[in-house]
């Protein structure tokens, strides 16, 4: 059996595993283990899963990871959440839909901070799911506006999933997060425009304007806190003032700075979000380790060749295989967590990526675009299972009703950055990374 | 005195993860301040934030087990009779204790050969063996954890 063949069967392996219920790493781990050992000495294996140990749990670029998840878990302590739902409704003022718009609005701005899908989600269902029943909302339109804003926090930066990609593939942070600014605001847009499509159809789904609503200057400007995160963090980044971790820190610096003194942080809560923030960050990290191993398998058993040789023999064009991948992520979605899956599959769909001579930065922002319309989509859509958590009086079928036009949304992005690579591509180029 | 005593061991770990964490953001703070003040890095900063990292990694990896927060794919649950999801449960922790254990021996391996080669960082020159304390510790205590959920099987 050639090494392609056995590093094919680890990759069904991983996926037996993971649908029995073992977690991602402990999947990735042993199938790269015991791959490994079907082609190399043991002695070579156990030298590469020691030094790869020492390599994930000591690499400095890394140390970005729980500075962000920290910083996300403090600015979600210290109420900043509530100030930016407030200010967002202050901006759309007496418009139609104001409250369903400015939730996806505030969420992508808190997703901007918080770097997680889930914790955004879970933060603005608390903050603007009960107000948005209060002004009589249709059920369909609060379950959809709060799970489809809450995917935003994977795509804006500083985003935890592409920091994850950076540090499987080899990339720079700097340029993934510069890369997903724009399809961040493009996809904030759209979803916005997907509100206003279901308010056409359907005028009733959303209340009456209030009229215009007194000190709408004020309370737009409750919003700072966040713009001077945002500013400082990826502003600072881009400047050439400081690195991704240098950012992070100041930024994790600022945000318990501001909590204290002008949010709702306590010192109760500083220690919840740190402790939070350190068994995230384990968790995660032994993800990266095992996706690395995995990854070092996969490459000495020459599958990602392997692959491109079939796709030639198969006469597939480049394009193709990169639809084939997305149809993939977009039904294993239904069925499987984003992160895990992403993970699971990068160390496979990387190389093969590269070899047929597309920017990996581009793939990645694709990739979490994909994993995206995952979170949102029936049956496991876990935005929507952290939303019913939450608010269980909420239909799960109402939900499911209301995501569609999100999706769709989604979609149109998908399509857009596979047409226009440039959607990505360019901010990075335009900063020279 | 039991549960003080559980309490603390299984807060202990989160505690220190949780002071590494801090010092790493503090002392990248300082260095920033201090190299746009023109006074200098900070000595030995990037070695003590990678340490810092090893630290808040492995000390809450124990913690990260006994909170079951590992990414898992559970659809499973939905699929199976509800009798059996305990022993797939089970079955992972097995799996994960078993790979913990992999991992301990590697890493035990290369311990050993830092320590009997002497080698040491290249700013602060710390024997390289500091940086195995933790991770050797963190794994075991990782897999202490999953080897009492195999044959707890609840959460």
């Amino acid at each position: 059996m050639t090494a392609a063949a056995i590093a094919g069967l680890a990759v069904l392996g991983v996926a037996f595993l993971l649908l029995i219920r073992v977690p991602v790493a402990v999947a990735l781990g042993l199938a790269g283990t015991v791959g490994y050992l079907a082609i190399a000495r043991p002695a070579a294996v156990l030298h590469v899963l020691g030094s790869t140990l020492l390599q994930v749990g000591t690499e400095y670029t890394l140390t970005v990871v729980p500075l962000f998840v920290m910083m996300g878990a403090v600015a979600m302590r210290a109420g900043m959440s509530q100030r930016l739902f407030s200010a967002s409704t202050a901006l759309f003022g007496p418009v139609r839909g104001a409250e369903s718009m400015a939730t996806v609005v505030a969420s992508g701005a808190f997703g901007a901070v918080a770097g997680s899908s889930l914790a955004t989600t879970a933060t603005m269902t608390r903050v603007a799911g009960p107000e948005l029943r209060r002004r009589g909302y249709r059920d369909s339109a609060v379950g959809g506006t709060l799970a489809a804003g809450g995917t935003l926090g994977i795509l804006i930066p500083p985003s935890v999933a592409l920091v994850l990609y950076a540090l499987i593939t080899g990339q720079s942070v700097a340029a993934l997060f510069a890369a997903g600014i724009l399809p961040g605001l493009l996809l904030t847009g759209l979803y916005v425009l997907a509100v206003l499509w279901g308010i056409w159809r359907d005028p009733s789904s959303v209340p009456t304007p209030e009229g215009m609503i007194g000190h709408r200057l004020l309370r737009i400007l409750r919003g700072w806190e966040v713009v001077l995160l945002f500013g400082v963090t990826i502003g600072g980044i881009y400047a050439g003032w400081f690195t991704p971790t240098e950012a992070a820190s100041i930024g994790l610096a600022l945000a318990i700075l501001t909590g204290f003194v002008v949010g709702d942080l306590t010192f109760a809560g500083l220690l919840s979000a740190m402790a939070e923030t350190v068994v995230t960050t384990a968790a995660l990290f032994f993800v990266v380790l095992a996706a690395t191993l995995f990854a070092y398998f996969i490459i000495q058993a020459k599958l990602p060749p392997a692959l491109i040789g079939f796709a030639d023999a198969m006469a597939f064009p480049p394009w193709a295989v990169i639809v084939a991948m997305i149809v993939f992520y977009l039904i294993a979605g239904c069925f499987l967590d984003g992160m895990g899956m992403m993970l699971a599959t990068v160390p496979v769909f990387y190389p093969v990526v590269t070899s047929l001579g597309y920017d990996p930065v581009w793939f990645g922002i694709l990739v979490v675009v994909a994993i995206e319309v995952g979170l949102i989509t029936p049956p496991v859509g876990m935005n929507i299972f952290v939303i019913r958590a939450q608010m269980s009086d909420l239909a799960l079928g109402a939900i499911y009703r209301g995501v569609v036009p999100f999706i769709l949304a989604q979609l149109v992005l998908l399509g857009l950055l596979v047409l226009l690579p440039g959607l990505a591509t360019a901010l990075p180029a335009w900063l020279a990374y | 005195m039991t549960v003080s005593v559980r309490t603390l061991v299984g807060a202990a770990p989160v505690a220190l993860a949780s002071l590494a964490t801090f010092l790493m953001a503090g002392i990248t703070l300082v260095d920033v301040i201090m190299r746009n003040l023109s006074l200098g890095a900070v000595p030995g900063a990037y070695e003590i934030a990678r340490f810092c990292l090893c630290v808040a990694i492995f000390a809450s990896l124990a913690e990260a087990t006994r909170r079951r927060a590992h990414i898992t794919i559970d659809i499973i649950d939905a699929v199976v009779p509800a009798a059996l999801v305990p022993w797939l449960k089970r079955l992972a922790a097995l799996a994960l204790s078993g790979f913990l254990a992999v991992l301990i021996h590697a890493g035990w391996i290369q311990a050993r050969d830092a320590m009997d080669f002497g080698d040491l960082t290249p700013d602060l020159r710390l024997p390289l063996i500091v940086f195995w304390g933790p991770v050797l510790v963190g794994l075991a205590a990782a897999a202490l954890v999953a080897m009492l959920q195999i044959f707890r099987g609840r959460s």
